[in-house]
């Protein structure tokens, strides 16, 4: 894939996002939503996509009942579309990025920026490549987790929080830490 | 001057608590030694003295003199170090983050130009056995391949020393038997193997001098028959006694 196809993709996900975000209208919002939808069918991969998603849909109605219940300085009606607005925003671009991301391997992502100065290409390769290893950690901690009979269902968010987050935390400043003297001990300045 | 000197080395992170206790020892060039203690015995810090991580990188109270050839670890950076001492880590995640198994043996070869890189590149994989690997992205690699890239990328420098801290401890009876096969056809070649490692059963085979660490000290030096003589002893330190002898 050529560099400038890949520049042209990432100002079309920027541009798109930016357009998502400050839309106020939620007829368009929910077009944006459905067109986006719609879109994804073509791809080979759509079933991961709604696998994927599926959380998203949790989190929209969570959304949508949040503003109705808690928001009541205004009236019912604007707090369903304050509600609905944001659902669908947050849908819009979960399937930009993932539809960004599954067209796109990481090496090309960072292929296209190469016009970055050497240092700061590299802060950005480690911080993109620690990002699949904070995912393994996290599905290898929440296995150990179920194997102590911690239970991650939305009722013990109590639970999870700390049994994922802290062995998570220290594993990820550890391999920050060992991957910076691994880098100075192969005489990086 | 050749190899490297350890003269009344003491480092602790704080005052009291030392992790390596006036340490002594000279390491001849060219020599393969064998380390090996319980946990918390000072392993690791002693390797990270090898190339200046301590104390320059890992701050604490240190006092005496490491000298690599010659050179204080304190009077030049730790890249100097780097292309004399080759540090290969416990855990390869923990060196591994480029996107292809080139450009992580490259990462050390930034000062040569492009066709050295691309020899020495292809040298260290072929002689761990990765060639043809060159493209392929390490994350994908098993856990002892992995462990070989590691060890390309330390050889692709080329240093005189290669320390090893523990990396057979997760690796299967073949990728470690590989492993030291590599180790061995280095030592052959006139490089000074340093590896920390928990089953005596491969320093006794290919080690030709052992250092036993305990509560930061050196407890015993000598050959692996002088060393594993000290049967009781060790035992008592919770040091494995090998089989063969």
């Amino acid at each position: 894939m050529k560099r400038s196809y890949l520049i042209f993709q990432i100002f079309i996900l920027f541009g798109l996002s930016a357009y998502v975000l400050y839309n106020r209208n939620v007829f368009t919002a929910a077009v944006m939503s459905l067109l986006l939808a719609a879109l994804s069918l073509i791809n080979k991969n759509h079933i991961v996509y709604y696998r994927r998603l599926k959380y998203i849909f949790g989190v929209s109605i969570f959304v949508v009942l949040f503003q109705v219940v808690f928001n009541r300085t205004v009236p019912m009606d604007i707090r369903l579309a304050n509600g609905l607005l944001t659902s669908f925003k947050l849908f819009s671009i979960s399937f930009l990025v993932l539809w960004f991301t599954s067209n796109i391997s990481f090496s090309q992502l960072v292929e296209s920026l190469n016009f970055l100065k050497p240092d700061l290409r590299l802060l950005i390769i480690m911080s993109l490549s620690l990002i699949p290893l904070i995912f393994k950690e996290l599905e290898m901690i929440q296995t150990i987790q179920k194997s102590r009979a911690v239970k991650f269902n939305f009722f013990s968010v109590h639970k999870i929080i700390p049994a994922l987050l802290v062995p998570l935390l220290h594993r990820i400043f550890q391999q920050a830490q060992n991957l910076s003297l691994a880098i100075i001990s192969r005489g990086y300045e | 001057m050749t190899g490297i000197q350890l003269r009344n080395v003491t480092f602790g992170y704080r005052k009291k608590d030392k992790l390596l206790d006036n340490i002594n020892l000279n390491i001849e060039s060219g020599s393969f030694i064998g380390i090996t203690g319980i946990n918390g015995s000072g392993k690791t810090t002693f390797a990270f003295l090898l190339n200046g991580l301590v104390p320059q990188e890992i701050p604490g109270y240190y006092s005496g003199n490491t000298c690599v050839e010659g050179v204080d670890t304190r009077s030049k950076p730790v890249s100097y170090f780097s292309s004399k001492v080759g540090l290969v880590f416990q855990n390869p995640d923990q060196m591994i983050f480029n996107l292809t198994v080139f450009e992580e043996v490259a990462f050390g070869l930034r000062n040569l130009d492009k066709q050295s890189v691309i020899d020495r590149v292809k040298n260290s994989l072929q002689s761990v056995g990765l060639k043809g690997f060159e493209n392929r992205d390490p994350q994908t690699l098993s856990f002892g391949q992995k462990q070989k890239l590691c060890m390309a990328c330390i050889l692709a420098v080329d240093p005189q020393y290669i320390v090893l801290d523990e990396v057979t401890s997760m690796l299967d009876y073949k990728s470690t038997v590989q492993l030291y096969d590599i180790l061995v056809s280095l030592h052959k070649k006139g490089k000074t193997v340093i590896i920390i490692e928990h089953d005596t059963d491969w320093l006794a085979k290919y080690a030709n001098r052992v250092i036993i660490l305990h509560g930061g000290k050196i407890r015993f030096y000598g050959t692996p028959k002088q060393v594993f003589s000290n049967k009781k002893t060790l035992s008592d330190l919770g040091i494995k006694i090998p089989a063969d002898l």
